[in-house]
C-alpha cells in the first residue's frame, strides 16, 4: 500500500519538479525570443527598405529637379549624347585644375537661365563650351550628392537596348577603380534583370518601388532607385541611386540585436517571478503536505498531521482543498483501522472458536489407537479427516458389552458448524440407543424418529452401522442411505451390495417412512467374519474424490487401492488408500470430508 | 458452478438447476428455493442438466419439499438424470420426492 522511499530521493525529486519548470520556461521564453526575432527582423526589413526607397528617391528626384533647372536641358541630354567623344572634358574631376579653371571662368550664374533658343544662336564654339561648362557643373553636382549623401552609386544613364548602358553621369565608390564614369562610357546592363528599369523605358513612367537585383561585377545584392529625366515625354535619362543590401542588412541585424537582448532581459526577470511562484505557491506548500503525509506514516497521527496541515488548509485554492483532503483521509484511515482492528480481532475470535471446535470434534470421536489394547480380537483404525475446521463426517466405535462391538460411520448433510453440531447429535443418540438395543435396524428406527423431532434445519444424516458379536464374528449391519461397506473374505475384496436402500436418518418422519416402500426400510444383514477378514466402511468423500478434471475416484478405485494390500493391519490400510486417494487428486482441493473405518477380525 | 433459472408454466414455477449443486451452490438454491416459496405453491425442479448433487443440496430440496407441504402446495421433480437419480434413491430422498 504504502512505497517505502528514502528522504534523499525525495528530495531529488522535489528539486526535480522545479528544475521541469525552469527547463520548459526556458524553452518556451527561448522560442519566444527567437520567434520575436525574427518577426522583427522581417518588420525592421520592411520598415528599412521603406525608408531606403523614401530616401534613394529624396535623392534621386533632387538630382533630377537640379538638372532640370537648366532650361537648355533638353538641348544638352541630346548635344551631350552626340558630342560624346568631341567634347573637352577633363578626366579628373573637381580635383583637376583645368576643370576648376574652366569652372571658375565661366559665368555660370547665368548657364542655367540661358534658353535653348540663345543656344542655337551660338556659334558652334561656343555651343561646345557651354555644353562642356554644363556637363563639368552637373558631373560635380552628381559627386557632391555623392559626397553629401553618402550614397554608394548615383548616375544618370540611357539604355542603349543592345545589353549597355550609355553613362551621362555617373559618380561611384571612391573605393573602386575610379570615381567616375566618363560621358558616354558604357557598362553591361541587362535590361531583363532590372523590372522596375524595364519598366520605365517601356512606359516612361516612374516606379516607386525598390528594385533588388545582384551585381554581376561584384555578386553582391543591392537596390536600386530610379527617377527619369523625360523631353516632350520621352525618357531621354534615367537617374538612378544603388544602395548595396549588405548596407539594409547591417542596420536590420543592430535593430535585431538590440530587441533581442531587450527580450531576453524581459524574460530572465519573468523567468525569475515566475520560478519563485512556482516555488512559493506550489512546491513548498507541496513539500509540507509531503512532510505531514510521511509523518502520518510514521506516527498513524491523524491529529498530528491535522495540526501540520491546518495553515495550508485554509488557502482557497487547489493546495488548500489538497490539504484539507490529506487531513480527511488521515482521519479516514484512521477510522478504517480502527474498524479493520476491530473485525480482525472478530475474525481471531471466531477463528480460535473453530479450532477449539475442531478439537472438540476430533477429540469426541476415538482416536487413541490401539483403541482395545487389551482385545486380541480384533483390530481397529479410523481416519477422518475434514474439508473444512469441522467437519460433518464422523466415525464411532465401541463396546456395547464385552462381547459386542459397535462400529458407526456417517455423512451428516452440509459441512461446517451446522454439520459439526448435528453430527455430535446423531453420534450421542446412536451410541445411547446402540447400549440398549440389539438391532441395528431398530436403532436406526428410533434414531431417525429422535433426529427428525425439532429439525428446523431439515439436517440429516446417512448412516452405516454395524454390529459385531466378537464370540462368534457374526456382524449385523443396517443402513441409512450410506455407501456400501467393503469386505475382505476368501482373500479378496469385495463390496457388499445393499439389501434395502434405508432412509437417510432425519430425512423422513418415522410415520412417513413406515409408509413408504419396503426399498427405503432399514433391515439387518447378516454376515459371518472368519478370522482374517476385514470389513472397511467409508463415506462418500472417498469415493467423490476428484482430480482436477473432475474424474472420482469411484467405487472402483477404492477396490483396487484395496486390493494392493491384503493381510495387513487395518492402520496400513486405511493409511494405503488415503496415500492413493492424495495421488489421485493430486493439487485439487479437498471438497467432502474423507472418513474412512476399517475392522480386522482375528 | 450451478446456474439456476426460474419460469412460470399455467402456476407452477419450474426451476432449472444446470451443473453441480454442491455445498456452495446450495447456498444460493436454497436462496432462490425460499424467493420462489414467496411466489408460488406448486412447484417444479427440472434436474435435465444437474451433473451432480451433494448433501447440502439434498438438504435444500428437502427444506423446499418441507416448506411447500406446510402450505399445502406441491413439488414435483423431472428430467433428473440417473446420476443424481442414484443419490436420491442412495440418501431415501427418492422416497418422499414425487417424480413426473
Amino acid at each position: 500500500m504504502f512505497r517505502h522511499k528514502k528522504k534523499g530521493s525525495a528530495k531529488k525529486r522535489k528539486v526535480s519538479l522545479l528544475i521541469s519548470v525552469g527547463l520548459l520556461l526556458t524553452v518556451v521564453f527561448l522560442s519566444s525570443v527567437l520567434l520575436n526575432s525574427a518577426e522583427f527582423r522581417y518588420l525592421y526589413y520592411v520598415v528599412q527598405t521603406g525608408k531606403a526607397n523614401d530616401d534613394g528617391k529624396r535623392i534621386v528626384d533632387y538630382v533630377r529637379d537640379e538638372l532640370y533647372s537648366y532650361e537648355a536641358l533638353p538641348w544638352l541630354m541630346t548635344y551631350w549624347k552626340e558630342h560624346s567623344n568631341s567634347m573637352d572634358i577633363p578626366i579628373g574631376g573637381l580635383k583637376d585644375p583645368n576643370w576648376k579653371k574652366s569652372h571658375d571662368d565661366f559665368m555660370d550664374a547665368f548657364v542655367k537661365n540661358i534658353s535653348i533658343d540663345e543656344v542655337q544662336a551660338f556659334s558652334e564654339d561656343e555651343q561646345k563650351e557651354f555644353a562642356e561648362v554644363c556637363y563639368m557643373r552637373c558631373a560635380s553636382f552628381f559627386d557632391r550628392v555623392k559626397q553629401d549623401f553618402d550614397v554608394n552609386n548615383i548616375n544618370c544613364s540611357m539604355y542603349n537596348g543592345d545589353g549597355t548602358s550609355f553613362a551621362f553621369f555617373k559618380s561611384v565608390d571612391e573605393s573602386s577603380a575610379k570615381g567616375r564614369y566618363s560621358l558616354g562610357e558604357s557598362w553591361p546592363f541587362d535590361i531583363k534583370l532590372h523590372s522596375v528599369a524595364s519598366k520605365i523605358y517601356d512606359t516612361g513612367e516612374d516606379q516607386g518601388n525598390l528594385e533588388f537585383v545582384t551585381s554581376t561585377t561584384d555578386d553582391q545584392k543591392y537596390a536600386f532607385v530610379y527617377s527619369t529625366i523625360k523631353v516632350e515625354g520621352q525618357v531621354v535619362g534615367v537617374i538612378c541611386e544603388t544602395i548595396p543590401i549588405s548596407d539594409l542588412l547591417e542596420q536590420i541585424s543592430f535593430g535585431v540585436d538590440v530587441l533581442r537582448k531587450a527580450n531576453l532581459q524581459f524574460f530572465i526577470i519573468v523567468f525569475i517571478i515566475l520560478l519563485s511562484l512556482v516555488y512559493f505557491m506550489l512546491i513548498r506548500p507541496l513539500v509540507q503536505i509531503q512532510k505531514g503525509v510521511r509523518g502520518y506514516k510514521s506516527d498513524k497521527d491523524s491529529g498530528a498531521i491535522g495540526k501540520r496541515l491546518k495553515r495550508l488548509a485554509k488557502k482557497q485554492n487547489e493546495i488548500g482543498i489538497l490539504a484539507e483532503d490529506v487531513t480527511e483521509m488521515a482521519v479516514e484511515m484512521d477510522r478504517y483501522v480502527e474498524e479493520i482492528k476491530s473485525v480482525t480481532a472478530e475474525k481471531e475470535r471466531i477463528g480460535a472458536e473453530l479450532d477449539m471446535a475442531a478439537s472438540i470434534q476430533s477429540g469426541s470421536l476415538p482416536h487413541r489407537f490401539p483403541a482395545f489394547p487389551e482385545r486380541n480380537e480384533f483390530d481397529i483404525y479410523a481416519i477422518m479427516d475434514p474439508a473444512k475446521e469441522v467437519g460433518g463426517d464422523f466415525y464411532d466405535f465401541f463396546l456395547t458389552d464385552d462381547d459386542h462391538l459397535a462400529l458407526v460411520v456417517a455423512d451428516v448433510s452440509g459441512k461446517g458448524i451446522p454439520a459439526a453440531l448435528f453430527m455430535m447429535v446423531s453420534k450421542t443418540v446412536i451410541r445411547s440407543l446402540a447400549n440398549t438395543q440389539k438391532s441395528p435396524k431398530d436403532i436406526l428406527y428410533a434414531a431417525n424418529s429422535i433426529l427428525c423431532q425439532n429439525n428446523e434445519e431439515f439436517m440429516f444424516v446417512t448412516l452405516w452401522l454395524g454390529i459385531l458379536e466378537i464370540s462368534t464374528g457374526e456382524l449385523v449391519f443396517a443402513d441409512a442411505g450410506h455407501e456400501k461397506p467393503a469386505l475382505y473374505h476368501d482373500k479378496k475384496w469385495q463390496l457388499l451390495e445393499k439389501k434395502s436402500m434405508g432412509m437417510a436418518l432425519g430425512m423422513a418422519d418415522p410415520q412417513e417412512l413406515l409408509e413408504l416402500d419396503e426399498k427405503y426400510q432399514y433391515t439387518d444383514t447378516i454376515i459371518k467374519l472368519d478370522p482374517g477378514d476385514m470389513i472397511m466402511q467409508y463415506t462418500d468423500g472417498v469415493t467423490e474424490a476428484s482430480d482436477s478434471d473432475n474424474n472420482q475416484f469411484g467405487e472402483e478405485g477404492l477396490l483396487s487401492a484395496l486390493s494392493v494390500i491384503t493381510d495387513t493391519t487395518p492402520e496400513k490400510l486405511l493409511l494405503h488408500v488415503q496415500e492413493e486417494i492424495d495421488d489421485f487428486v493430486k493439487k485439487s482441493p479437498q471438497f467432502d470430508d474423507i472418513t474412512m473405518l476399517a475392522l480386522l477380525y482375528k | 458452478m450451478l446456474n439456476i433459472t426460474t419460469s412460470s408454466e399455467d402456476n407452477a414455477v419450474i426451476i432449472f438447476l444446470e451443473g453441480r449443486l454442491d455445498v456452495n451452490a446450495a447456498v444460493e438454491a436454497d436462496r432462490t428455493f425460499t424467493e420462489v416459496l414467496s411466489q408460488t405453491d406448486s412447484v417444479v425442479l427440472d434436474l435435465q442438466k444437474l451433473e451432480y448433487v451433494a448433501s447440502a443440496g439434498l438438504r435444500a430440496i428437502k427444506k423446499l419439499r418441507f416448506n411447500l407441504k406446510e402450505k399445502g402446495g406441491s413439488l414435483l421433480v423431472r428430467n433428473a438424470t440417473a446420476e443424481v437419480m442414484n443419490i436420491f434413491e442412495m440418501t431415501g430422498i427418492a422416497a418422499i420426492l414425487k417424480f413426473v
